[in-house]
């Protein structure tokens, strides 16, 4: 699609969203708070900036995210407060799309020949991150109006927290660039795999970090401790096995609508987990690992099976976090986002730089690949997510701060990333089979 | 949460999903299809009493119904467009000059005699006055109009040719004459609330006809020349999602909406015609049964009244179908079979209605009795009449067996 066909589609559906806009008084409702148009508005909205953004070198998620920002409540008001929040159910199941596809694409078998380097890198670059981004985070907690007041024990949870999800990696970013390029080779193998497992690990250290701070912050939890968070992890990984088992024999006994149906699970998982206290990106990803590695049905099979329900989901779901992101909050957080977003470069080189030299990884290549680990996407921003609609109040301070942080990381991650291939030769070297997500979705 | 409470949760989920996959599984679909049976007619009551004792045992909330808005206004869109994309008029060019006196005498006489039928019951009640009892009324007329065709091979096996393509035909066009009472229903009854627009009620209907037609243009405008079938189908999404969602704000009705947007797709030049109306009928069945499951959470079986209201559904509409088919077969005897193949032919009633009903249901959020008992209406009328043909197929089987002297099952 041509970048004016994009840009008049996208003007046309503003006029139509914002003419229908004009029926009802401010905050009045009919039936319902129009979420309904909401979501249709930000699907095509979204799908076109997504188009234009692509046309100027950037990924179609910052388009998403930028098309939420604009239309949202801070800056055109299209699609007010309540539309977004009424958009919940759809946000809670593309945050279990998103894990079921990032484990959907890692096989511990062909990750074994590379395990050292990529053990070695990713603990050296996660475990710099997190005391550097523990730091930076106990520091912005102690400046911020929101949590300057809290005990030293509660900042150490509210930091805790945040370096968790600013310490999280992108796959979907990265599989998107090497296909987009076609890139092959040794980087662009060793990026992914690294980035794969590594957030595997941060979805897991999430799951703790969050319960140590639900248990502090008691009004945001329902229980108490140890009990809590065995429940919540050990919890979680049964539901995921239970529906990537569940999905497993629906793909081979059934073999209609598997999107639809994945679908529907997300959403039961979600709504479940809303009651159930389960962590809808934990279900999500040990289903697709244990479709992947476990079960007879492959990932692959499960990926081309939503793909017709992970485009759109995408969209709405990014678009829906950049509505989320209030303008006065980000320019006032901005600096805080800045400076985690340097920082958590800063861990990246130093990390990779220690793994590289314990794992015997070429040096050339050592050299480029912290590039590969810079963007941040779907797993962050799922993650900064949850910690805006769990943590009451301070979620929504330093959620911004997270989505700020993640946005910086976002719009210069891919572009770096692409310059790494580059400098290895790996763009055009291959059609890359085993790089399954549609480029358009990341 | 009690652990108690949870443990019903988990239990009455783990159900749903295994009824979902039962009612996906292709045996029970073959099932269906070797007897001819309609969506309304296979699942409605398990879905039904599903809802229900989901809702009643606390397992769908206010809250998960609220959140289910944005899906289920998106799916009215979804069936009204899909029904939309059947209106090709160079199709309706083609089908013979009886059509149209068949059509309306098969549909007017049906919908007139259950929408009174209906509302003599109802106005007896003494619960319904004034504008309450034409509004439900026109829309248990638009939910009678609907049909699904029986088994036609057997039906119409010694029937003139053309009568296969005309009963088809009216299969497709009587669910325009429904989604037309319902967009008189949306225009005549709007909500009561503080709106900026202030238009008559014909002005509401010229916006309904107008937002169809300029989104039909503006998803024709996204679909041209994609680069894949996943854009293509997200971008129908989109555009479906935003013409349901801009016909709910305004409190039009979604369905009808997105049937002209559909209708204008149907009737432009656009060469993925055949692989968007495969995906349209692909989501459509599941979309039915999530109809059917959240009426459910609407339904109160324990009245009686829904119960008898859907027995005179039933027969008057069936007596409509009947004088109907002898006055068509009358018109046109060439072309036609008997008046009572013709009957049996047209008288399962179509999925459709369900979308009827609950577009009622969602242009007025408050709960009233009569839509609860129309939803009861539509399901038992279906039952009702599905037994029916079954029977006079059975009836009609064993003398083609007797015909040939050979052993005939009941769907041949």
């Amino acid at each position: 699609m041509s970048v004016t066909r994009a840009l008049l589609t996208l003007l046309t559906v503003t006029a139509i969203a914002y003419a229908a806009r004009s029926f009802l008084p401010e905050g009045a409702t009919v039936t319902g708070s129009g979420a309904a148009l909401a979501l249709g508005f930000l699907i095509v909205a979204a799908l076109q900036v997504g188009h234009v953004a692509e046309a100027v070198g950037f990924p179609h998620l910052t388009g998403y995210l930028l098309c939420g920002f604009l239309f949202g409540p801070s800056v055109f008001r299209i699609v007010t407060e309540p539309m977004v929040t009424d958009l919940a159910l759809v946000k809670g199941t593309a945050v279990g799309l998103i894990a079921l596809l990032a484990g959907c694409e890692l096989n511990f078998k062909h990750l074994l020949p590379r395990l050292r380097a990529i053990t070695a890198i990713s603990v050296a670059t996660m475990s710099i991150n997190f005391v550097l981004l523990t730091s930076v985070f106990f520091w912005v907690a102690s400046v911020l109006p929101a949590t300057a007041d809290f005990t030293t024990l509660e900042k150490i949870a509210v930091a805790l927290v945040c370096a968790n999800v600013v310490a999280a990696f992108s796959p979907a970013v990265v599989i998107g660039v090497i296909t987009e390029t076609r890139a092959k080779g040794p980087l662009s193998e060793l990026c992914m795999s690294i980035v794969v497992v590594a957030d595997l690990a941060i979805v897991v250290t999430y799951s703790l970090t969050s319960t140590f701070a639900r248990s502090i912050f008691p009004a945001s939890t329902v229980g108490g401790g140890m009990g809590i968070l065995a429940g919540h992890i050990f919890g979680s990984i049964l539901v995921g096995l239970a529906f990537g088992a569940l999905l497993a024999v629906y793909i081979r006994r059934v073999q209609s609508r598997t999107g639809l149906f994945v679908f529907a699970l997300l959403f039961i998982a979600a709504e479940a987990g809303r009651v159930l206290h389960l962590d809808p990106l934990l279900v999500g990803l040990t289903a697709g690992l244990f479709l992947e590695n476990i079960s007879p049905v492959s990932g692959a099979e499960v990926t081309k099976a939503t793909a017709t329900v992970a485009l759109p989901t995408f969209a709405i779901f990014f678009a829906v976090v950049g509505a989320e992101l209030h303008l006065r909050a980000f320019i006032h957080v901005a600096p805080f986002a800045i400076v985690a977003a340097i920082v958590r470069a800063i861990g990246i080189f130093i990390g990779t730089k220690i793994g590289v030299a314990m794992s015997g990884v070429d040096r050339a290549q050592g050299r480029l690949v912290p590039l590969g680990l810079l963007p941040q996407a779907g797993v962050a921003i799922a993650l900064a997510v949850l910690v805006l609609n769990d943590f009451h109040p301070w979620g929504r301070v330093l959620g911004t701060v997270l989505l700020g942080s993640i946005v910086v990381n976002e719009l210069i991650g891919p572009v770096l990333f692409r310059y790494a291939l580059s400098k290895a030769g790996e763009i055009g070297e291959g059609e890359p089979e085993e790089l399954r997500l549609d480029p358009s979705v990341v | 949460m009690p652990a108690e409470q949870i443990a019903r949760v988990v239990v009455a989920l783990a159900v749903a999903v295994g009824l979902a996959i039962v009612a996906a599984h292709p045996v029970v679909r073959r099932f269906e299809q070797r007897f001819g049976l309609s969506v309304l007619a296979a699942s409605g009551f398990p879905l039904l009493i599903l809802g229900f004792g989901f809702r009643a045992f606390g397992v769908v909330t206010e809250q998960t119904l609220a959140d289910l808005r944005p899906v289920y206004e998106f799916g009215l869109g979804w069936i009204g467009f899909a029904v939309g994309m059947q209106l090709n008029l160079r199709r309706l060019d083609e089908l013979p000059t009886s059509f149209t006196t068949t059509l309306v005498l098969m549909t007017l006489p049906a919908t007139l005699f259950a929408a009174a039928s209906c509302a003599l019951f109802l106005a007896a009640l003494g619960l319904l006055q004034g504008t309450g009892l034409l509004r439900d009324m026109l829309v248990l007329a638009g939910c009678a109009a609907v049909s699904a065709p029986a088994n036609l091979r057997l039906l119409l096996r010694a029937a003139p040719p053309q009568a296969t393509q005309i009963v088809n035909g009216i299969t497709q066009i009587d669910q325009v004459a429904a989604f037309a009472i319902l967009a008189l229903v949306a225009s005549m009854f709007r909500p009561q609330a503080v709106v900026l627009w202030r238009l008559p009620r014909s002005g509401w209907f010229i916006v309904m006809v107008g937002v169809g037609f300029l989104l039909g243009v503006v998803i024709y405008m996204l679909v041209r020349n994609v680069r894949s079938a996943t854009e293509e189908i997200s971008l129908v999404i989109g555009g479906i999602a935003l013409a349901a969602g801009t016909a709910g704000y305004l409190a039009l009705s979604v369905p009808v909406v997105c049937a002209l947007a559909g209708a204008v797709l149907a009737n432009v030049p656009y060469p993925n015609r055949s692989r968007l109306e495969a995906t349209l009928g692909e989501f459509e069945r599941p979309l039915y049964l999530l109809f059917l499951f959240l009426v459910g959470t609407t339904w109160r079986p324990m009245e009686w009244q829904g119960w008898v209201l859907g027995i005179l559904f039933a027969l008057s509409r069936g007596y409509g179908k009947f004088i109907g088919a002898r006055a068509a077969v009358r018109v046109s005897p060439t072309d036609l079979p008997s008046a009572r193949n013709l009957t049996l032919s047209l008288l399962p009633e179509s999925a459709v209605a369900i979308v009827v009903i609950f577009s009622l249901a969602t242009l007025d959020p408050t709960p009233v009795p009569a839509i609860a008992w129309g939803i009861n209406a539509v399901i038992v009328g279906s039952v009702l009449t599905e037994i029916y043909v079954q029977a006079m197929q059975r009836r009609e089987a064993r003398l083609v067996g007797e015909e040939t002297g050979r052993f005939v099952t009941n769907f041949v």
